[in-house]
């Protein structure tokens, strides 16, 4: 319970006797809650300091997952934890915002491919802080070839949600956009589904704000409906929901192309960062920029001396073969 | 101020700084009946029944517990 951050919510079910539990279990159960809140709070606060350096540098974003989902979908904070913070930045503006961040004393936990390369292909750049808080800084929504296909323009058309915290109002994903977010979070997240992101998943689906018919309007438009359909049938047998819905109705009777078969399957076992990047290279619109990818790739920063090898390495990867180090 | 309510305790954090502070039970009521400012015999008024106390003697505890969070930075008083 405490790997998928769901204290909060046991606690509750074993306070309202929806659940049975020992009474050690139960201190157990609100030990847990107790912390998980805490950190929520601690999380909550370096939202409203990381949110003033966008604000401050005029650049516009989005609060996603965590916060956005505990406050505005959730009945009560306290049963939606999470684990870090999470942004959205357009595409044209990741760059400002990465230089705003450094500047603010945040790290970047891993150093860029190739300059250039985070905002063209990249779903994002994580950074920690000194306290050890961490900073998910999104340009799209999903790793991958699918978070290529997401049009990261229309999520700022859309108008925003607002989530008032610590005398702030902050602006969150449009309802819409929270449940096609939370379906590839789910879905394309892990290896292995977390249950707290298929729940989030069932509970943004049983939101009066989210209209299943602008939800597969735009699923199809991004060309994400294979991961969404696929996200709502596996929250609904994993989780054991009986709810007749209507997304649940479309999700059940969809069948993914081959092709999305195929991308979905480098996001499950034997997932590796060199088989996403082999899956994303067809969905890179023009060929100059998946030329870049591929040669930015094969030689990052200008390294090696035999990018040949790592471009087999990639082509290797992309046919599910074993890619040797 | 940030704050959580798990099941039937509150907690408490500045956005300024400071740590977490975790209320009691009556705390955590004191604290929801804040939803709606009141002075300390309205908040009393509120809460009796909850507590079976006379509004009087609850009004002097939610005082002392007011001026406490008053002291921490986390409640602030209206002098209207």
């Amino acid at each position: 319970m405490a790997h998928q951050r769901l204290g909060g919510v046991l606690a509750r079910a074993i306070a309202s006797g929806a659940i049975d539990a020992s009474d050690e279990q139960a201190r157990d159960a609100y030990a847990l809650a107790m912390e998980e809140a805490a950190t929520d709070l601690l999380l909550e606060r370096a939202l409203l300091r990381w949110s003033a350096v966008l604000e401050s540098t005029a650049i516009p974003y989005r609060v996603l997952k965590g916060a956005a989902l505990a406050h505005l979908v959730y009945p009560e904070p306290a049963v939606r934890s999470f684990g870090d913070v999470d942004l959205l930045v357009r595409s044209a503006e990741l760059d400002a915002a990465v230089v705003a961040f450094t500047r603010a004393g945040l790290q970047r936990r891993s150093p860029e491919l190739h300059p250039g390369f985070d905002r063209r292909f990249g779903k994002g750049v994580t950074f920690v802080d000194s306290d050890g808080w961490e900073l998910d800084l999104h340009r799209t929504l999903a790793p991958g070839p699918f978070g290529l296909r997401v049009d990261d323009s229309g999520l700022f058309a859309a108008a925003p949600e607002w989530l008032t915290l610590g005398g702030r109002t902050l602006p969150c994903l449009a309802p819409t956009d929270m449940f096609l977010h939370a379906c590839l979070h789910a879905v394309l997240g892990d290896a292995e589904p977390r249950w707290g992101a298929l729940r989030d998943v069932v509970q943004l689906a049983h939101d009066r704000r989210v209209e299943p018919h602008e939800v597969i309007t735009r699923a199809r438009s991004w060309r994400v409906d294979a991961v969404v359909a696929r996200a709502v049938s596996t929250a609904w047998t994993l989780l054991d929901v009986d709810a007749d819905l209507e997304l649940v109705r479309w999700a059940q009777s969809e069948q993914p192309t081959r092709r999305d078969e195929h991308l979905l399957a480098a996001y499950g076992s034997g997932r590796s960062y060199a088989r996403l990047a082999a899956a994303s290279l067809p969905e890179i619109p023009g060929w100059a920029d998946r030329i870049r990818f591929a040669v930015w790739h094969a030689n990052p920063r200008g390294r090696t001396r035999r990018p040949a090898q790592h471009i087999r390495r990639v082509i290797r990867a992309a046919a599910g073969k074993p890619v040797p180090r | 101020m940030l704050w959580r309510v798990v099941v039937d305790q509150a907690l408490l954090l500045r956005a300024d700084g400071g740590g977490v502070l975790a209320l009691n039970r009556s705390g955590t009521a004191l604290w929801q009946a804040l939803d709606v400012p009141g002075t300390a015999g309205v908040l009393a008024a509120r809460l009796c029944e909850t507590y079976g106390s006379e509004p009087e003697v609850l009004a002097e505890d939610i005082s002392l517990t007011l001026l406490d969070l008053a002291d921490r930075g986390l409640v602030s008083f209206d002098d209207r």
